[in-house]
């Protein structure tokens, strides 16, 4: 049986799943084994109150913006278009959740992760790939 | 109505005081749209690095039409309120980043240099950084979704943000291949990345001033065709560019896209040149002209109008008053420069 009622995320998991065939057809690299799968695998570690699964499909929607936008130096049409679908996809799960704390959470680490992204050098995101999710984490109920 | 930067130049709901003949409506969107700009640019300074800071200021301080703040505004007024009327300037400023957003990371995939007259953001700072800077302004919109929790705004824009840039993903697939870019592809792409987005903009509005559901769809249908419109205009002035403003017309046949005027023109030669990747300058100047003598704009100007009597015709049901009045002068004005192109 459920622990908690499940929020209905069948729109946005049909956008989820969208999103992956979007991004065979731009013939991108396909996701890292640190990326999707890894985000959504330790949110779920982390996270064992409602709406888990939601939680999940957030942080790997998120993980997958963050990794295209940091791949647009060499792929600036797909990875600028795929990384903002994504960035719509995490909207999607996001506005399900209903949850201002999560809301702020994220926006403070995209906020700060941009800025030192935009002033880095190639290597990756400034600051851990996967900090955000217990950032998040913080944002929910205990 | 031909903008400095080239492009379609709306007269703004703000400036046509005699459009909008109400005194308390005309300075209520003044000053909305002014507490938007005040706090776009409180934004863009409030960004962590030097460079994304005049990256940003420049952009969004450059101005542009905040069409789809206006349309919100009005559309916030444009019948009775049934419920609780929410504040306007978070969704106003909300809708004007999604904007910003979408312009900076598209100067990023079509390579451009220039955007609203100055220097875009790739060309003066890299891709990186302009995919950056787009990406900080999400997160500023994103702090404005608490505002409108429970009244739909937000699931909508979130849907429309997807939406938008599915639509670009597929274009960018279909670039230069003449069988896939129908007339139906074409009105396809045209919602997914223009129409939806006005029509998100009217309804937001609508459901944020408190309006019935009903009132909020009608609103919807307006910006939808209204939408439609104005992206249809805006592809028939790309073949007139370089007599308007002085910049080569066809720009999307260069860049394989097959707008409305090229796909009525029915012209066989255009049909053959289409597809061809690397246009010459020669070719393209051919197919331009060929599109213009079979009319082909001139219907394509037709099917603005229609667009835009369909938009007032959703208003139709809609309480008389002067935001009505307005956003059918703004439908009436697209369709005037239609008749002028």
């Amino acid at each position: 049986m459920e622990k908690y009622p499940k929020i209905p995320c069948a729109a946005p998991d049909a956008l989820l799943a969208e999103g992956y065939r979007l991004w065979e057809a731009a013939g991108l690299p396909p996701p890292g084994p640190d990326e999707g799968d890894a985000a959504a695998d330790a949110a779920l570690a982390m996270y064992d109150g409602p709406h888990r699964e939601a939680f999940a499909a957030v942080c790997r929607c998120y993980r997958l913006f963050r990794a295209l936008h940091m791949r647009a130096e060499a792929f600036p049409e797909a990875a600028t278009l795929l990384g903002d679908y994504f960035f719509g996809v995490f909207s999607c799960y996001m506005v399900l959740f209903d949850s201002p704390p999560l809301i702020r959470a994220f926006a403070g680490c995209l906020a700060r992760d941009a800025t030192a992204a935009a002033a880095g050098d190639a290597d990756g995101p400034r600051e851990d790939a996967m900090e955000f999710i217990s950032i998040a984490r913080e944002a929910l109920p205990a | 109505m031909i903008g400095a930067a080239g492009k379609l130049d709306m007269p703004r709901a703000a400036d046509i005081r005699e459009g909008i003949g109400d005194e308390a409506l005309y300075r209520g969107l003044r000053t909305a749209l002014a507490a938007t700009e005040k706090e776009l640019l409180r934004i863009c300074g409030a960004a962590g690095a030097e460079r994304m800071r005049g990256d940003l200021g420049r952009i969004v301080g450059a101005g542009g039409k905040r069409l789809r703040p206006t349309l919100a505004y009005l559309c916030r007024r444009a019948d009775a309120a049934r419920g609780e009327a929410l504040r306007a300037v978070p969704l106003l400023c909300m809708l004007e980043l999604m904007h910003s957003v979408s312009l900076i990371h598209d100067d990023v995939v079509d390579d451009a240099a220039k955007r609203r007259g100055v220097a875009s953001v790739n060309a003066s700072s890299g891709a990186r950084a302009a995919v950056q800077s787009g990406d900080f302004l999400l997160a500023k919109a994103m702090e404005k979704l608490e505002c409108y929790r429970g009244t739909g705004v937000n699931e909508m824009l979130a849907a429309v943000s997807a939406e938008m840039c599915r639509g670009e993903l597929l274009q960018q697939r279909v670039r230069h291949d003449a069988d896939a870019q129908s007339e139906a592809f074409y009105y396809a792409q045209i919602r997914s990345k223009t129409a939806n987005f006005l029509s998100a903009s009217c309804r937001a509005g609508a459901l944020v001033g408190g309006l019935s559901e009903e009132a909020a769809n009608r609103l919807g249908l307006f910006g939808d065709r209204f939408g439609l419109a104005f992206q249809i205009l805006d592809d028939v002035l790309d073949f007139k560019a370089e007599e308007a403003f002085g910049r080569p017309s066809g720009q999307d046949i260069r860049n394989g896209v097959f707008t409305l005027p090229a796909l009525l023109c029915g012209d066989d030669a255009v049909r053959h040149l289409l597809p061809k990747r690397n246009k010459t300058r020669r070719e393209i100047r051919s197919i331009v002209a060929r599109v213009r003598r079979t009319g082909a704009l001139e219907r394509a100007a037709d099917r603005v109008a229609l667009h835009c009597e369909e938009a007032c015709a959703a208003l139709a049901p809609l309480r008389d008053g002067p935001a009505k009045r307005a956003l059918a002068r703004l439908a009436e004005a697209l369709a005037e420069r239609a008749r002028e192109a």
